[in-house]
């Protein structure tokens, strides 16, 4: 059941070898949709969706407003559960069967990290609480432990230098690019498999957006990046592989074409791709 | 294109004309008045109960307020006895009430189903409008027997706890005070901690279920802590409603003035005190001590307020905070070190930590303690509600055989005469009421124009007086209007009666207008204004008009709450048959099975009023909102 995080030379050299198909193939996903659709109480959001995921590279999900990206996303660790979401066809962390009879929520999210799109540590909590708040959650309580988990996951996130020696005070004293990798230390600290990033960016500044794009691609190295966003940029700035989703005739979201990332932005096969993003990519 | 020629335009000469009319001239003194009016209210009230109490304090000296010493022909109340009482009562209500109050929000907050919690709040918010008279109707009559016979010897004979509630089961007591208390505040306490808690935004308790957090976590962790101030304010606000309740204590606490020394053994609140003594005190020094413990209830009960109501402020800021706008301490240097390290330190101690996922072994244990939890808070939002459900079954079972055609419009008869009914009691309340919404209406929302237009420090201080106004109990405010009316004109009066509840409504139609009037958008108003429109003319027309609803509601509201006020009319109507209140009170004391058979019923047709109206200001609000849609 468990899959190891730790990024052993192979895969390494793999991802730093770049978005290359044999890649994908000698290692196992990470993830994978199967006829995965997502449907609210009177609409679709997205529908007969088929992706595989490489593990340990950044596969970003693009499109325009409305075409179920984030919908999608929040569909790897159930968070449509407590909002009456309805998830269609199967969805694979591994080898674990995300809605399979008997799967719990808890034990999926706690393979899997989610950032959000607004910067949200828990107000009520000091950096380090924050930090360490899934560990805790999932009934970790040694001091010491949890110390050396909450250093590391600050170095991961570049924050560690800047906090280490105020991590008792509020979380919300830091600036929003600071608290929003620290919503990523915080995502980091009980290693997930997978690290969902929904739009994370989209309430910074340019700045702080240079050092979460600069975190995301470090961060492939050791955990698979499911990143949302509307920024082809961005996308071209981070991705190994892209997923474009786009609108059908009928207001449902589609996949249109997943690739190699330079190979779905520059040289894409599908026409509705190529027209969605010839007017974005330069 | 052709140049349009606007000087030339008949509408530009009929505009020209009217451009020097300035009309709605009357609005801003209109609403300074209002707020004078409203200010002078909060003013008189202390005014009166600080003149009202000066007799008792300059014969006795302030030792007043601690003395032991119960001798009623000296005007002596044992005011320290009483504070003790009060303490002790009101502080194991809230013992009780605090749990099961939280447990319900909780569950209506995170737990049952969306459209069940709607119901559900929708039923808990008209609860809050039950007369206090018909609590404690129940109490006395259902209650009370039933904690003699079966609660009081019960608890006596617990192993351990029993030595707190040691002597005889009477029935009324402390300990049934501080239940009746319980359940009269639940509604309020469960209302306002639900706001507090549905206060916590969605994305906080996202951010703990993508970390794998079991529901029952994101409460205790998350939701809890980040509502702490709002709930806080929610207990506060809830004892100050119970210190200055006086009717429905005083039908069941048993008054005796002793120092507790069991629970179940009878004792007196201030409020208690009050209502039993008000009546009997020699005139001049008795009433003014009387009027004394009226001056230390309002103390202690305006200090309970402030405090509630700064952390209702304090909760009410702490939403979703913003980053504050501090530099980094970095500035635009990018820190972020070699990855190499870094991953080769995630690989060294990557095993050294917890395993990623050790936290499947301790997930069955979450997952139970979590079912526990959340049974517990289904069971508490039970609890809540129950008392109020068995309530209404009594008052429909008892009053039922009583009801009839003739009770509704025969005039109230004096005792042992029959063929009696209580329309003289309906057309009191009737008239009592509507001349206090007279009174309070206009004063009501030209304050709340003045709060809505002004910006500033006074009308921060009014909007907060009016916060505190509005826990002031309204034993005092009869006192009160007794001080103002009843004392200089020699007799009490229906005017008298109105003037309490209409300085018990004006802080309540104060905010609620505000609240309205502040809910219709800027940008409408900037259109108003920017197609030349007056001041008043977009106040009438846009503000007024869009905040209708709300204006009305919140009226309505005010109306069902005073409806069903017992405690201000008792000094200031002239007879128990013209209120329907004051019926069920003289009516339900009295030992006969017949009369208090009359009380049953004249508490149903009261318990109906008050909910029809709280029922018809919902449902106003609703549809006139969904038409404005």
């Amino acid at each position: 059941m468990t899959v190891t995080s730790q990024p052993g030379a192979a895969e390494s050299n793999a991802s730093a070898s770049g978005p290359s198909g044999p890649a994908a193939e000698t290692v196992p996903p990470a993830l994978r949709f199967e006829e995965v659709s997502v449907g609210f109480k009177n609409h679709i959001a997205v529908r007969g969706v088929t992706l595989e995921v490489p593990a340990r590279q950044v596969t970003t999900l693009v499109g325009p407003s409305g075409c179920g990206k984030t919908t999608l996303l929040r569909a790897v660790n159930r968070m449509h559960d407590h909002l009456d979401g309805q998830v269609e066809g199967r969805v694979l962390l591994g080898d674990l069967d995300v809605y399979g009879a008997g799967t719990r929520a808890e034990l999926v999210r706690s393979r899997v990290g989610m950032v959000f799109q607004r910067p949200n540590p828990f107000p009520t909590m000091s950096i380090f609480d924050n930090v360490v708040s899934g560990l805790r959650f999932a009934g970790i309580r040694k001091k010491p432990v949890l110390k050396e988990a909450a250093e590391l996951a600050l170095r991961q996130a570049a924050l560690w230098d800047l906090v280490e020696h105020r991590l008792h005070q509020p979380a919300v004293r830091l600036s929003g690019g600071q608290q929003q990798r620290l919503c990523i230390a915080r995502a980091l600290a009980v290693q997930p498999e997978v690290l969902l990033m929904d739009e994370p960016c989209s309430a910074l500044d340019p700045i702080a957006t240079a050092k979460v794009e600069q975190l995301i691609t470090r961060l492939a190295h050791e955990v698979t990046v499911v990143l949302v966003t509307h920024n082809m940029f961005q996308a071209a700035r981070v991705s190994d592989h892209v997923a474009v989703l786009l609108m059908g005739e009928d207001r449902v979201g589609e996949l249109v074409e997943a690739g190699p990332a330079a190979k779905v932005l520059h040289s894409p096969d599908d026409p509705r791709t190529m027209e969605y993003v010839s007017g974005r990519v330069g | 294109m052709p140049a349009v020629h606007w000087g030339s335009s008949s509408t530009r000469l009929l505009l020209q004309g009217r451009q020097g009319q300035r009309r709605g001239r009357a609005y801003r003194p209109a609403y300074l008045v209002g707020a004078a009016v409203f200010g002078a209210v909060v003013i008189a009230v202390v005014v009166s109960i600080a003149t009202g109490s000066a007799q008792a304090f300059a014969h006795y000296g302030l030792s007043f307020v601690w003395s032991g010493t119960w001798s009623p022909t000296t005007g002596q109340y044992a005011t320290g006895i009483l504070v003790v009482g009060t303490v002790v009562t009101t502080g194991a209500a809230m013992l009780l009430a605090t749990p099961i109050g939280l447990g319900a929000a909780v569950a209506l907050s995170e737990l049952v189903p969306r459209k069940v919690a709607a119901a559900a709040s929708t039923f808990v918010e008209l609860l809050a409008a039950v007369p206090s008279i018909v609590v404690g109707l129940w109490a006395l009559l259902v209650l009370s027997p039933m904690f003699a016979r079966h609660v009081e010897p019960f608890l006596r004979s617990l192993p351990v706890l029993g030595g707190a509630f040691s002597g005889p089961a009477y029935g009324p007591s402390i300990l049934l005070a501080a239940v009746v208390l319980a359940i009269m505040t639940l509604p309020t306490l469960v209302a306002l901690s639900r706001t507090a808690l549905r206060g916590v935004p969605v994305e906080d308790r996202e951010a703990a279920l993508a970390l794998g957090a079991t529901r029952w976590q994101v409460v205790r962790k998350v939701v809890l802590p980040t509502a702490r101030p709002g709930i806080g304010a929610a207990v506060t606000l809830a004892l100050g409603r119970a210190m200055g309740e006086a009717i429905a204590v005083a039908l069941v606490i048993g008054n005796r003035p002793a120092l507790p020394h069991s629970l179940i053994a009878p004792g007196a609140t201030l409020g208690s005190a009050i209502v039993n003594q008000f009546a009997e005190a020699q005139p001049g020094l008795g009433t003014s001590s009387v009027i004394a413990l009226g001056a230390v209830l309002l103390v202690l009960t305006v200090a309970v307020n402030i405090v509630g109501q700064m952390l209702r402020r304090a909760g009410a800021s702490a939403g979703p905070m913003a980053p504050l706008p501090v530099g980094a301490p970095g500035g635009a240097v990018l820190t972020i070190e070699a990855p190499a390290q870094s991953v080769g330190k995630a690989a060294s101690s990557g095993r050294a930590i917890a395993a990623p996922h050790s936290a499947e072994g301790s997930l069955p244990r979450r997952l139970v303690s979590g079912a526990v939890g959340e049974v517990a808070c289904v069971v508490a939002l039970v609890a809540a509600i129950a008392p109020l459900i068995a309530l209404g079954w009594y008052t429909v079972a008892r009053a039922w055989p009583a009801l009839s055609f003739g009770f509704l419009v025969h005039p109230v008869v004096p005792f042992g005469v029959s063929g009696g009914g209580i329309s003289t009691a309906i057309a009191g309340t009737a008239r009592t009421v509507g001349l206090a919404l007279v009174m309070a209406a206009p004063a009501g929302l030209l304050t709340a124009l003045f709060l809505y237009e002004r910006p500033g420090r006074l009308p921060a201080a009014l909007r907060f007086s009016a916060d505190v106004l509005s826990g002031v109990p309204s034993i005092i405010i009869g006192i009160f209007a007794f001080e103002v009316v009843v004392r200089p004109m020699h007799h009490p009066s229906t005017f008298a009666g109105a003037l309490a509840l209409a300085v018990l409504m004006l802080p309540i139609m104060v905010r609620a207008s505000e609240e309205a009037i502040r809910s219709v958008p800027v940008d409408l108003q900037e259109a108003g204004a920017a197609l030349g429109a007056a001041r008043s003319r977009v106040v009438r027309s846009v503000v007024l008009r869009g905040s209708l609803p709300g204006l009305i509601s919140g009226n309505l509201l005010a109306l069902a709450r005073v409806t069903g006020e017992t405690a201000p009319l008792l000094f200031t109507l002239a007879s128990p048959a013209l209120a329907m209140s004051l019926l069920i009170y003289t009516n339900g004391t009295e030992p006969f099975p017949s009369v208090q058979q009359e009380a049953w019923a004249t508490a149903f047709v009261l318990l109906a009023a008050v909910l029809a109206l709280s029922a018809i200001a919902r449902g106003a609000a609703w549809t006139l909102t969904r038409r404005a849609r």
